[in-house]
């Protein structure tokens, strides 16, 4: 990789308000953030602090008011919304706390998905591996619906990681697990990013989890701040 | 493709259910289009043989057949001794009830048996001789075969039958075709029949080419004359009606159904758009399994009523026209594709950031 592309996404004076009620709201103050290849940072902060919104703008899912976002030394700001939507394919992955996988889709075939929308052939020995890896070999021809609450963030970050993204972004992604599986999926997840070289924020209330991040961002009324060590 | 295929794999009780309801409706809608078109048919096969311009009628008959007389007072139109032209035929026509194994109304139809009007034999031959008939192969069903000697109620005259003719019938009975002479003499005998006001009275001149006539006579187009047949056009209309509405409310439920299905999938695709798969992509997938649903169910559908018409041969008027199918198809699909358009436009709506947050 290159030393220009070591950073996966900077966001330049970022900032987002939009209008409710007549009322003018700063979701997003002023802010400037910078995740490198190989990290993986968590931000943390009461509900309706802006955490989502700052999430939504890192994964190109909605423009910032103001400011840059630039994504592997791409700025996606100015892009059109089905360049965005390549862009999101190509670059970005999401873990959600729900898990986003298609309740129809075994777990492999959640990971064929991808092969078809990216039109390209299945990776079946590097599917096997990152299976095998995640410790859901025995899961691959199940169903979400038939697996456990760990067992579908594992299958999430399958999928993740089957794509290729570079910037990997989890909301809550322990918020349906027991301690045990909490510690277990961001452990698997710290791990596969330093192995991958890929660029991990992970949005989360769960301030046990932030041993395993490389950096602890905390955000109050729409401010984004670094904790110190 | 892939994604439709596999929802359609694990959701299969789901969507058997709506493929069911749509081979049901579309089942009927085929069933009810050869039923309607075998009777429609039925009314007029015999009209069809004539490949005629125009029918001549008596103007005071109101374009009814049965009411009309011609006498050769009235008209120039054939030669001076009633027989036909080349272009003109004389026509009588009645009903009466052939008996055999069993009884059958028939449609009597007195001719010029040298006029364009006389039927091709399937069997057998022309008429040549008096009380020489050719019936339609349709009253094989009662056991008439060639050569037979048979009687109609009323009228002690027995006649033979020197020849089968192809699925004649007009206003869905079987015709009986005899000379202008037989069956004035049948006409007088049987009941139901026009009282004959001379041994020149006919009900109808079949034209070949259009001609101007003079009162008390008037022309009008087969195809009027088909449309003025009693029953015709209000069976038609009736038929068309209730196919056209089951159409229309099959497209409609398949419509809801899809629509319903992909407002319940909306927090997916949500998720899946956020991941950066194209609108395009999501929106095939909803196209394709409207038409996996809606092409399965019409040719299961269709392959029913086929195997029912067959089942029922002869005991019912169904008649297959691949027009008429083909057409009824690429409406169904049409309105199917349709209501697939709301639920892809439901598609592009979703909000990727709804998903997330």
């Amino acid at each position: 990789m290159s030393k220009q592309h070591d950073v996966i996404l900077e966001m330049k004076n970022v900032t987002r308000t939009f209008t409710q009620a007549g009322q003018k709201i700063n979701a997003l103050k002023k802010t400037d953030f910078t995740i490198k290849a190989g990290e993986m940072v968590a931000v943390i902060g009461p509900s309706g602090s802006g955490k989502t919104t700052f999430l939504t703008i890192a994964g190109g899912l909605q423009n910032p008011t103001h400011g840059t976002v630039i994504i592997r030394g791409k700025n996606i700001t100015k892009l059109s919304q089905k360049q965005l939507s390549a862009t999101r394919l190509n670059e970005v992955g999401f873990i959600l706390q729900a898990s986003n996988l298609v309740p129809f889709l075994t777990v492999e075939k959640q990971l064929k998905l991808l092969d078809k929308v990216y039109r390209r052939p299945t990776d079946t020995k590097g599917m096997t591996t990152l299976f095998k890896t995640l410790q859901i070999e025995k899961n691959r021809t199940k169903y979400p619906s038939d697996l456990s609450g760990g067992e579908r963030q594992r299958a999430a970050i399958a999928k993740v990681l089957y794509g290729n993204s570079n910037l990997i972004l989890a909301d809550e992604p322990t918020a349906s697990l027991d301690t045990t599986r909490a510690f277990e999926v961001i452990s698997l997840l710290a791990k596969e990013t330093h192995e991958r070289k890929k660029a991990t924020i992970i949005v989360t209330h769960d301030e046990r989890l932030l041993k395993y991040c490389d950096a602890v961002y905390e955000m109050h009324d729409g401010e984004l701040k670094k904790r110190k060590k | 493709m892939f994604l439709a295929l596999n929802e359609l794999i694990k959701e299969k009780s789901r969507f058997a259910l709506i493929t069911a309801v749509i081979i049901l409706v579309s089942y009927l809608v085929f069933f009810l289009l050869a039923l309607a078109y075998g009777l429609a048919t039925s009314y007029t096969k015999a009209v069809d043989t004539w490949d005629a311009d125009s029918i001549v009628l008596n103007q005071n008959a109101n374009g009814t057949i049965g009411r009309s007389i011609i006498t050769q007072k009235n008209t120039s139109l054939l030669n001076a001794d009633g027989s036909a032209t080349d272009t003109a035929a004389p026509l009588g026509v009645g009903t009466a009830t052939i008996e055999k194994d069993g009884s059958e109304d028939i449609a009597l139809f007195g001719i010029d048996p040298t006029s364009f009007l006389a039927p091709t034999p399937i069997e057998g031959r022309s008429i040549q001789n008096e009380h020489e008939i050719i019936v339609s192969n349709e009253l094989s069903s009662i056991g008439i075969k060639l050569n037979d000697t048979i009687t109609l109620q009323g009228d002690d005259t027995s006649y033979i039958v020197v020849g089968i003719t192809d699925n004649a019938s007009f206003q869905a009975a079987p015709v009986l075709y005899m000379s202008l002479k037989d069956w004035r003499t049948a006409a007088s005998a049987t009941s139901g029949m026009i009282g004959m006001r001379d041994d020149t009275s006919i009900n109808a001149i079949v034209l070949k080419e259009g001609r101007a006539v003079d009162a008390p006579l008037e022309a009008q187009s087969i195809k009027d004359f088909i449309y003025t047949l009693p029953g015709y056009q209000a069976q038609v209309l009736t038929f068309s009606l209730m196919i056209g509405f089951l159409i229309g409310i099959a497209a409609f439920v398949l419509a809801i159904f899809i629509y319903i299905l992909t407002l319940q999938k909306k927090e997916i695709f949500g998720v899946l758009k956020a991941e950066g798969v194209p609108n395009h992509y999501i929106a095939s997938s909803v196209i394709i399994q409207v038409a996996i649903l809606s092409i399965g169910g019409l040719i299961i559908g269709m392959g029913l009523a086929l195997l029912t018409g067959t089942l029922l041969a002869g005991k019912v008027p169904f008649a297959v026209n691949p027009v008429f199918f083909a057409g009824i198809s690429f409406l169904f699909l049409a309105c199917a594709a349709l209501g697939a358009l709301a639920s892809v436009r439901s598609v592009t709506k979703i909000d990727p950031v709804e998903a997330i947050g």
